[in-house]
């Protein structure tokens, strides 16, 4: 008996202190996020964007296209 | 745009609504995996197309149940127009067409994402700012990367010797003043071309006088409802002509259009309505030619002469005064306005004999009308 209240009570106040759901993914998005971590640094996106270059270069446009389109 | 601009998310996003959803939630791909290539996976870059339900949908449902049906989002009045033309009898010239269509055509169109988030996938994207979401796209960076060629122009006054409109020159409006997120959303999936949308700007809205029952300016009294507003108050607008689209050795898609002009043409009204009662109204010959898809399929055009190659046009660069407006007589009388047979060629012809106005129909100077 004394088990299920000590149970009962740990999940009100979890659930009372606990984060919403919405906060629970804003934390996460600027925490340890690897998206954000890189996203948000101008440094590291220049870097990647070299790399990227060699990995993908960019799309060729066809040298046929004449005219205002 | 420097290639990491694109991507760069400003930190403010993240503590905005939409920057607190977990990126993964729109974007698919793996957050904990510090490798970007693995954890890039899967990724979506522009979820809100081809289904805008699913993301936007889930917290802007009214919006996105027309949203995805609107102008920009489908291109239906241009999916018609082709079909229109298209070879109907033979079912595998008109798959062909629809091929092209897909390839070429259907590459221009804009998404929940292409106007508040990024640029268009037309010019290749990149975040507005940052990731941030823009209620109200810019002008500039959103609308002129599709319209850029020729309505921002217009609009701006960027082609030579032709001042700019009016509502930006003097009133400094942007598009999105006429051009409402009501219009920008609205279902278009019934309309047969632009200018049928029940929710396209309209002049009167801001100038009720011109449609009162007594207009302060006589010359409105006298060609209300005769003539649409841009016959007197537009100049000229570009006209391009004789568009071709193709694959090259690389696999690569092309198109070669022919020249462009910079005209003023009036014409016939094609279509009257009872929200477009004009008989005249001002044209614009679009880069349509019957040999459009002649690389993929010959013939491919067959019903070409359904319409017109002259189409109703309402360019964007409005005076108070136009040459045409100057006087009466600037106008009437004044045969080279108007769109004749002369001005169209041969094959044209056909297809035109709707818009053409004939010699009887061009008015008369005032002088002779009083004098008889």
């Amino acid at each position: 008996m004394h088990l299920f209240l000590i149970c009962f009570l740990v999940f009100f106040v979890a659930a009372l202190v606990g984060p919403t759901p919405k906060i629970s993914m804003a934390k996460e998005a600027s925490a340890k996020n690897e998206c954000v971590g890189c996203h948000t640094n101008v440094k590291k996106l220049i870097r990647l964007s070299w790399e990227i270059e060699k990995i993908r270069p960019k799309p060729d446009k066809s040298a046929e296209t004449a005219g205002e389109g | 745009m420097e290639p990491y601009e694109k991507i760069y998310v400003n930190p403010s996003f993240l503590k905005t609504d939409h920057g607190e959803i977990a990126c993964e939630a729109c974007h698919g791909g793996d957050p904990k995996d510090p490798n970007w290539q693995t954890a890039h996976k899967g990724i979506i870059r522009d979820m809100t197309f081809p289904e805008a339900d699913k993301v936007c949908g889930e917290c802007h449902k009214d919006i996105v149940s027309t949203a995805k049906n609107s102008l920009h989002y489908t291109l239906a009045p241009l999916e018609k127009a082709i079909k229109a033309r298209a070879n109907k009898k033979d079912k595998g010239i008109l798959k062909k067409v629809c091929q092209a269509k897909e390839k070429h055509c259907n590459a221009c169109h804009a998404s929940c994402g292409q106007c508040h988030v990024s640029r268009p996938d037309y010019v290749e994207g990149g975040f507005l700012a940052g990731h941030l979401f823009q209620k109200k796209p810019s002008m500039d960076t959103t609308c002129a990367s599709c319209h850029g060629g020729r309505v921002h122009r217009e609009f701006t006054g960027a082609n030579d010797e032709y001042p700019a409109d009016v509502h930006y020159d003097k009133q400094e409006m942007t598009c999105m003043d006429c051009h409402t997120a009501k219009e920008m959303h609205a279902d278009a999936m019934d309309v047969g071309t632009r200018f049928d949308l029940p929710e396209r700007p309209r002049c009167e809205k801001c100038h009720p006088d011109v449609i009162s029952e007594k207009p302060k300016t006589s010359s409105h009294t006298i060609h209300r409802n005769k003539v649409a507003c841009q016959v007197c108050h537009a100049v000229a607008n570009k006209n391009c002509f004789n568009c071709h689209v193709g694959t090259d050795k690389k696999g690569l898609p092309y198109f070669k259009s022919g020249e462009t002009k910079m005209l003023f043409k009036i014409g016939l009204n094609p279509r009257k309505t009872n929200d477009r009662p004009y008989h005249y109204v001002v044209l614009r010959h679009p880069p349509a030619d019957p040999g459009l898809f002649d690389f993929y399929v010959k013939d491919g055009l067959s019903d070409f002469n359904k319409l017109p190659t002259w189409k109703l046009d309402t360019p964007h660069n409005i005076q108070r005064i136009t040459p045409q407006n100057k006087t009466c007589n600037s106008c009437h009388g004044n045969a080279s306005l108007f769109l004749q047979k002369k001005d169209v060629t041969g094959w044209e012809q056909k297809a035109n004999a709707g818009v053409i106005v004939p010699e009887t129909k061009i008015p008369r100077p005032i002088k002779d009308r009083v004098q008889k």
